[in-house]
Order: C-alpha cells, then structure tokens, then sequence
C-alpha cells in the first residue's frame, strides 16, 4: 500500500502576505463601522445613513432581489466606493418590507484618504502576476481596481485571480507601486479533501443526466434547466485545465464529457453532471433561487483535470488541489478533483480517497462557493472565510438530507462532510467538529494565519450551531444544551441560514454577526419567540458565539 | 361513454307481409333500419411505454355504452313460419377514452408524475347475423322472432402513448394528447337473437321495429403486438322500412 505523506489541509494552507515596503505612506490604522441594525432606533439611524451616503456615492446599489420567501420583502445591497473605486469587503445589506426598513447589516469603512488614481495599467498588472505566478493571464481575467483594508491601512489596490499548477490564487497589486500586497488562495473549495443518459455514478447509483445530442455524440450539456449547466473533460490535461481556470483559452464543445450512446460509462462524469443539477434544482425548489447569481449563470464543471495515475510522479501540492480536492474558481466554474487509486490514502487518518464528484454534499459545498460569491461575498479569511466554508458545508449537508435518507451508510444524508468519497468518515463532521480536530466552540477557534486564518477549521464552529439549531443537544465544550426545532423541521434552519448568509451578511461578517442575522432571518420568517429563532439562538450561544 | 343517438331515419322494416286478401305470406320480406346499440361493453387498455428510461405505465379506460346503427336484412320464409334471414349491420361509436399515465420523472428514477386526461376513441362493429327465423303473421302486424349466429369484424381507436406538457423543475406534468392507432380484429364469432315486429299499410310496404342482442369475444392488436380482447355486440334497437314480396 502506498502512503502519501501529504499532510492535509497543511498543504494547501494559505499564504497571506502583507507588503509594507512599497515606498508609499500607508493610510492610517482602518476604521471599520460594523452595521447591525435590527432595532426601530437603530434602523432609523442607519437608514437615513444609508440613504445619505447613497446620495453622496458612497454606497452603490449592486443589486436589488424580492424576497422569493416574504411576499413584500426586498432587499437591497449596496457597496462602499471611494472616488468611484470599490471598498473591498465594505458593503450593507438593507432589508425592507414593503418600504418600511427591517434590517440593515454591513461594514463601513471610514477615514479612507488616498488617491484614487493607479499608476499601473492592466498590463502592467498582469505582467506582475504572470511574473510572480509563472501564468500569463488571457483577456478574460481583468483586473479590478479596489480598495483593500488591511492591518497596516488602506491600498489602492487591483485584484485578480490566477491559477498555477500549484495553486488558485487571489491577487492583491498595489496599484501604485505594482507590489503584491496580498496573496490568498484564490479558490474557494473543499479543502483538504479531499469530491442523463443514464449511467452509473461513482458508488454504482443509477444516474439520469440531461445531456445533448450533437452530431451523433451525447454531451454533457443540460438544456432542460434553465441556465447551461456543462460538465468539461479535461482528459488529465492539466495545463489546459489551468489555461481555462486563468482565462487564456476556452473550453470548446470537443472538451464536454461525451458518449457515443446515452448510456454513460464515465462515472466521474455523470455524478459531477447529475449532482451539479441537483443542487441547482435544490436551491430552485427550497429556496426559489435561480442558480448561483439568481439569474441562472451558466454553471461549468471539469473533471478528470489530472491523470489518476500520475500521483506517484505529482507534487504535494498538485494531489491538494487536483487530487484530493475539489474547488469553485469563480463565475460559476467548478474543478472536481481526481480522488487517488486504490491502495493510496493520506496521512494521518489513513483515508483513501475516491473521485470527489461521488459526494453529493462536496457539489452543493462547491456550488454554494458560488452563491455566496454572488451574494454576501464573504471574505475568505480569518471569520468571514469560516462563515464563508460553513455556510457551503451547511447546504452542501442540506442537500444530503434533501435527497438521501437519513443514515450513515454511503448515499445517505448526515452531518460529515465529504463520507461518501473520503473514507472512512470524511472531512469534517458538523455533529462533532473534535472528531477531526476542528473546534465546537468559539473559545477553542484557531487564531493563526495557516488556512487563510482557519477558514476550514473555524467552519466547525457554525456548521455545529447549525447542526444543534436542527438535532438539539449538548455543546461538549460549554455543556449548554440546545432544544432543536427536530428533523421534520429541518427545512425551516435551511431557510433561516439561506435567508441569513445569502440576503442579510456583510462581506466582513464576524460569528457574531453571522449569529444575529440568522436570528433576525428567524424572526423574519417565523417569528419572534418562535421555535426556529429559540432554537438558532441557543445553538449560537452553546457555541461560544454571543 | 356517451353515445350519439343517430336515428337515420327509420327505413325499414321486417317482416312479415300479410294482407288480409292474400292466401299466401310473403316470401321474402326486407328490412332497413337505423337506431341505437347498447352495451356495457368497455375496452381497458393497461401497457407499459418506455420514457426517461422507467416504464411509464399507462391506462385506458373507454366506455362503448351507445353506438349509432345502420342494419339492413333480408329475410326468406322456407315453409309455413319458419325462414332464414341475413342481416348486415354496422355500430359506430364515438367516445371519450380516459387515460391515466404515470410518466418518470426526467432527472431522477423512482419520481413518477401522474397525468390523466381523455381522447375521442372510435369504434366501428360490422356484424353479419345469420338468423333462423319464425315468423308469426296477421293482417296487419307481423312478428318474427330470429337468432343464430353472428360474425363480427371491429375496428377500434387504441391509445399507443401519451403525449404531456412539463417544465422545469419537471416535478408535474400535465396531459396534453395520446396517440392512437386503430386495430382492426380478426372476425369474431358470436350470437343473436331477436324480435322484429312490423306494422303494414300496404301489400308490400310497411314499417317496423327490431330489437336484437348480440353477443361476440373479439380480439385487437394492442400495443406490443399485445393481445386485446374486447366485447362486441349488446343490445341494438332500431327502426325503419318493411317491404314484402
């Protein structure tokens, strides 16, 4: 048996680095306002501020969404701008019914005093990243020029994303002097995991994929719903898997996943196809959301993006981001990673792991990536990035539940995350987070810089106050119990976190925050005192989270 | 099922001839008649088709209560009372076939959705009845009581599939047509036996009314080349023109 020393998530922890020496004063310390308006004075405050800096172009309206759940609901998200620049992470969600303001969360930024104007063109900046990255960015990756607080003030700043063999990354360039200023894992993904016609799926299911039929050979490309949904094989070729991902080329209609007749035999190809819809479908029927942006964006998968059998000659970092791992770059674009053959598995835990778009809930949790992306967009470090991994770790198990049995056996619904194709028991567990080292509580959170701040590792904290809100219990660490709203209203915390993450979170949410939106998203939809908003208020309180 | 009453106008007649003046019956009597079948016959239809790859059961249910008639016989008087008679008639039906289907779902195995909904369903009987006949004449009225055996041949509207309107998210669908297709039988042999009884206002001209019932287990090819038995005949009253010679 061969064993792979790859220690994971620690290879794929996150590099943040800050740049100081630029040669440019930094702004002053940052000062950030967070909005968490819920109360009459308080909402009368805010919402005449809100109002006010939309009149002065500080806030802009990014978009406005009806409330799929409460008829005369809107909501309304606005985003920080400075001289016509975009405040990264400086955003404000505004909730009103029927004109009168409900809810007003969000993070302001304040004293920012800087110029505005870059010195760097886009070339210029995409000379950088290609230098630092070793990857020349096509002209699909455009830069964006914001505004990005930090710990030392605020930059001027563009960011981008590029892909390397090695890794996803997200772009921080002063746009000044052209340093990187900060550098985080691009792709928001399963970490450390390790992911019609009919046909069989990667644990021997039966399978319908809708595919098309083009000059004799079926595609993986469904027409029936509404937006695109293409699953792209990228044959082990995993240059032209990173050409796609940084924008230097398409992916053609040749690159689909085919069959020469409607029966499937590629099972990586039918479950990444088959899944993908399903969890669309999910999020249409629960939640009357169409797709990851709500307006049916095109969603594209790649599987096969490396040769299985290549993973003795592959770098560590290599098997982290396409083997054992599966990850959403961005726009509705999705990577399934290759699992390892048999006889390999990963220390410690001795895991083995099979092809990652076996796992229902790695889809959704990917998928989800995506819906925030549109959404709140929560920021990939330090808690908004735990906020960020849990909410995709919360729907991806909602997904389970909403199409599998409840059980513990494989193609059954549970609270471990990613079981069915890293075994045995997967990659977190939201039931009991200490299973895999993660925490269960707020006070045991992990502090340091690795993981993009423990972004994955911090999820735990708020997958299990969702998992509590639902099944009830005892919090091992505070010893708080929690009375849950119970199984056949597990529909109902569905709809509280859904409404919570994706309608009511700044982009810079704290847990704390995260708590009183999902708290203000169960009143809205049930009640005040109502059993859904007992219950999600225990459950953050029994996790530390107050 | 509801059948149209169809009154072709009553020609027609059987039977007996008679005049009072005469010494001798007829020898041949004629009858033209038009008038309604009654039955309780139904036809049920239950086959599987493939869509989605699940068998999609399907279900028809068409009921031939009422169908329009057109007969004509002839009747030849052998000795005395007793005679041999053919007789041709044709029932057309027009119905209303209900049919359930329960159709799979296209993106997952084991999610049927139910459609029920109707399709007009047409049923054309020609039976040849061959009849013993005793005839019972007066002056004015004349009675004959017949029966023997019976040939019928049925062509008959068969739903072969459904055709339905879905939309994503695909978890209803709604009836929008069935296909057919019409199989005729092989002929089929049966009986009848009946009454004609027949009011003359002339030597040779008269009118009349018949009653027969008829009875035969015909056989359709169904979908699949599947065996379908089917009833033909029931209970035919019709009415029309007697001539007598």
């Amino acid at each position: 048996m061969h064993v792979l020393r790859l220690l994971v998530p620690a290879a794929i922890v996150a590099s943040i680095v800050f740049g100081g020496s630029a040669g440019h004063p930094l702004q002053a310390q940052v000062r950030a306002t967070k909005v968490a308006a819920t109360t009459f004075a308080e909402l009368r405050a805010w919402d005449s501020t809100v109002d006010r800096m939309k009149r002065d172009d500080v806030l802009r309206l990014r978009r406005t969404i009806d409330d799929a759940m409460l008829p005369g609901r809107l909501h309304e998200r606005f985003e920080q701008f400075y001289q016509g620049v975009r405040v990264f992470g400086g955003d404000v969600a505004r909730q009103s019914d029927r004109g009168l303001t409900v809810s007003i969360f969000g993070t302001i930024y304040e004293g920012i005093d800087l110029d505005a104007q870059p010195r760097l063109s886009l070339d210029d900046v995409k000379a950088v990243i290609e230098r630092r990255s070793g990857v020349a960015l096509g002209p699909g990756r455009v830069p964006e020029l914001v505004i990005l607080p930090d710990e030392t003030g605020y930059r001027l700043t563009y960011r981008v994303k590029a892909f390397t063999i090695l890794e996803g990354y997200e772009y921080f360039v002063d746009a000044k002097s052209g340093a990187i200023v900060l550098e985080l894992i691009g792709a928001e993904r399963q970490a450390a995991t390790s992911t019609l016609g009919r046909g069989q799926g990667v644990l021997g299911d039966d399978k319908k994929v809708s595919i098309s039929s083009q000059s004799g050979t079926f595609v993986a490309s469904d027409m029936l719903r509404p937006p695109s949904l293409r699953t792209y094989d990228a044959r082990g070729d995993v240059n032209k898997v990173l050409s796609f991902l940084n924008g230097r080329t398409v992916l053609v209609t040749s690159d689909l996943a085919s069959s020469t007749s409607t029966t499937w035999s590629d099972p990586v190809a039918v479950d990444a196809h088959a899944q993908v819809g399903w969890v669309y479908d999910y999020y249409f029927k629960r939640h009357a959301r169409r797709g990851l942006d709500n307006n049916n964006i095109s969603i594209v998968s790649v599987v096969h993006p490396v040769r299985r059998n290549d993973v003795s000659t592959s770098s560590n970092e290599v098997i982290g981001l396409f083997y054992v791992n599966a990850f959403y770059c961005c726009e509705g674009v999705m990577v399934f990673g290759e699992g390892l053959p048999p006889g390999f598995v990963t220390l410690p835990g001795r895991q083995s792991w099979n092809f990652l778009a076996g796992a229902l809930d790695v889809i959704a949790h990917e998928l989800t990536h995506g819906v925030t992306d549109f959404s709140s967009r929560l920021i990939g470090r330090n808690e908004p990035g735990a906020l960020n991994e849990a909410f995709s770790d919360i729907m991806g198990t909602a997904v389970e539940f909403f199409y599998q049995p409840a059980g513990t056996n494989v193609l059954q619904a549970d609270y471990a995350v990613g079981e069915d194709v890293v075994t045995p028991g997967g990659i977190r567990n939201m039931a009991n987070p200490g299973a895999f080292g993660d925490p269960d509580h707020y006070s045991r959170r992990f502090t340091g810089t690795a993981d993009n701040g423990g972004v994955h590792t911090n999820s735990t904290i708020a997958s299990h106050a969702y998992y509590l809100a639902i099944e009830g219990g005892t919090n091992r660490t505070s010893g708080l119990s929690v009375q849950g709203i119970g199984t056949a209203n597990r529909e109902q915390m569905e709809k509280v976190f859904y409404r919570g993450f994706t309608q009511l979170m700044p982009a810079n949410a704290t847990f704390a925050v995260a708590r009183t939106v999902t708290i203000q998203a169960a009143r809205d939809l049930y009640g005040a005192g109502s059993a859904p908003e007992r219950a999600v208020t225990q459950a953050w309180t029994a996790v530390g989270v107050n | 099922m509801r059948g149209r009453f169809a009154m072709t106008g009553y020609l027609a007649l059987a039977a007996p001839a008679l005049a009072s003046a005469q010494t001798t019956a007829p020898r041949v009597y004629v009858s033209v008649n038009g008038g309604i079948q009654r039955s309780d016959n139904t036809v049920s239809q239950s086959f599987n088709v493939q869509k989605n790859f699940e068998d999609a059961p399907i279900s028809v249910d068409i009921d031939e209560k009422r169908g329009a008639l057109v007969d004509g016989g002839v009747v030849l008087r052998l000795i005395g009372p007793i005679g041999m008679g053919f007789d041709l008639s044709v029932v057309t039906h027009d119905a209303d076939a209900g049919v359930t289907a329960s159709v799979p779902h296209p993106f997952f195995f084991r999610q049927p959705r139910s459609i029920e909904g109707t399709t007009r369903a047409t049923r054309r009987e020609v039976a040849g009845h061959i009849e013993a006949v005793y005839l019972v004449p007066s002056q004015r009225l004349d009675v004959m009581i017949f029966g023997g055996p019976s040939l019928f041949s049925i062509r008959q509207t068969l739903v072969t599939d459904v055709v339905y309107a879905e939309s994503f998210p695909f978890d209803t669908a709604t009836f929008s047509s069935a296909q057919t297709a019409t199989s005729t039988s092989k002929t089929a042999t049966g009986y009848n036996v009946g009454v004609d009884v027949a009011w003359k206002f002339s030597q040779h001209l008269g009118v009349g009314g018949v009653a027969r019932y008829s009875r035969a287990k015909a056989t359709l090819n169904a979908t699949n080349n599947a065996a379908l038995k089917v009833d033909a005949g029931g209970l035919l009253a019709g009415g029309g023109i007697r001539l007598a010679f």
